[in-house]
């Protein structure tokens, strides 16, 4: 099963139905960057709540090594004996950054994992515009540092070579796109509007909580030059986005913060 | 002299995200006592709307007022200046090379609304 922005909600949905929630990913053969950090920031928050959740790892060694190399553990499971057994088998390639980044609430973090994204897609000679790819990360990274109101969000990315693809994606279980605008006195309709409407209205130019509001517009923009395409999901509604049309709907789990995925198609 | 042409790598290291505007909004200050001064943007590889949005927003009265232009022969970097004219309210000086006639970068005609359908997942 590949666990992917289709299906992750589902998993979640799953795993608090129990007393105790459990997390089964006994049955994944392939992670999507969204899921990674969808079900990173769904531990994280179980983790805010005062709940722990156990995690049925995945029985196909490549998935499961895949989480180890992106060193899934350390950063989202809380357990000892799983981290130090799973580090065993960490090892590196060089399509992706081999580590899911924090993001921490400072002012060069988004230039830097921009740069750390550059290095990669240089690496491994792909064929797109480079400088505007490494520029929607650092914008995206830059809008979840100032505005998430949380201290970490998770980055994580992955190059795939052989289907010519770019992807990113980047989450916090901070306080989602509805909340943050709507503290703006001009946005406080917002606050009685499905997710969906904040969402959407979030990439409009100048719109934001504070000042600024570009960042999100500058990533919609690469996303039409680019031919890509986004998901983005917050609380319980999602939209998906590509250079032609936005459409929306409903995630299965309400998880808070902002989770979002970005991808290009690239050459080899 | 009447104007001072400065490239916009004197002001920052890199032209992306709102921090690096704001720091070479600070760095812009030392030369406002000239009557004009033009940036230069042409040396740099990418320049970030969120960017020049923040450089711009420090200085909205001496924009508008053609005190502060830019130099610029990048199309979507005009596009991206004409964008923040729109959403500040502002005019914004620019032209092509030091000796090209200035033009104010007018407001992009923005695209019909994007359709919106509702879906739902597997």
């Amino acid at each position: 099963m590949n666990l992917t922005f289709e299906n992750v909600d589902h998993t979640c949905a799953g795993a608090v139905e129990h007393k105790a929630p459990i997390v089964d990913l006994s049955n994944v053969t392939f992670f999507r960057p969204f899921a990674i950090v969808y079900l990173g920031m769904f531990l994280r928050y179980q983790s805010y709540c005062g709940k722990d959740c156990s995690v049925i790892l995945p029985n196909n060694v490549i998935a499961r090594n895949y989480l180890t190399r992106q060193n899934f553990w350390d950063r989202f499971n809380l357990k000892g004996e799983v981290v130090e057994r799973e580090k065993l088998n960490r090892v590196t390639t060089r399509t992706s950054l081999n580590d899911i980044v924090d993001i921490e609430n400072s002012s060069t973090i988004g230039e830097e994992v921009g740069m750390m994204v550059k290095k990669v897609l240089i690496l491994n000679h792909v064929n797109t515009s480079i400088s505007e790819v490494s520029n929607a990360v650092s914008e995206l990274v830059d809008n979840f540092a100032r505005h998430s109101k949380e201290t970490l969000a998770a980055f994580h990315m992955q190059y795939y070579p052989n289907k010519e693809e770019f992807t990113l994606a980047i989450a916090d279980c901070g306080i989602g796109i509805r909340r943050s605008l709507s503290s703006n006195p001009e946005y406080s309709d917002l606050a009685n509007e499905p997710h969906h409407i904040a969402a959407i209205k979030a990439f409009e130019p100048g719109v934001t909580c504070s000042t600024g509001g570009m960042g999100l517009t500058e990533v919609r923009d690469s996303i039409i030059s680019l031919n890509g395409r986004l998901f983005l999901s917050t609380g319980d509604e999602f939209i998906k986005m590509d250079a032609d049309q936005i459409a929306y709907g409903q995630m299965a789990y309400d998880l808070t913060g902002v989770q979002v995925e970005v991808s290009f198609p690239v050459g080899g | 002299m009447n104007k001072y042409v400065i490239d916009i790598n004197e002001l920052t290291k890199m032209c992306v995200t709102r921090h690096r505007g704001k720091e070479a909004a600070e760095e812009l200050s030392k030369y406002l006592d000239k009557p004009t001064v033009e940036i230069d943007l042409r040396g740099t590889e990418l320049v970030s709307l969120s960017f020049l949005d923040e450089l711009i927003c420090h200085y909205l009265v001496f924009v508008n007022d053609g005190k502060i232009k830019f130099i610029n022969n990048d199309k979507s970097t005009e596009n991206k200046l004409s964008r923040i004219a729109a959403v500040r309210s502002i005019k914004v000086y620019c032209h092509r090379s030091q000796h090209a006639p200035f033009h104010a970068v007018v407001a992009e005609e923005y695209a019909a609304p994007t359709p919106m359908f509702l879906v739902s997942k597997t």
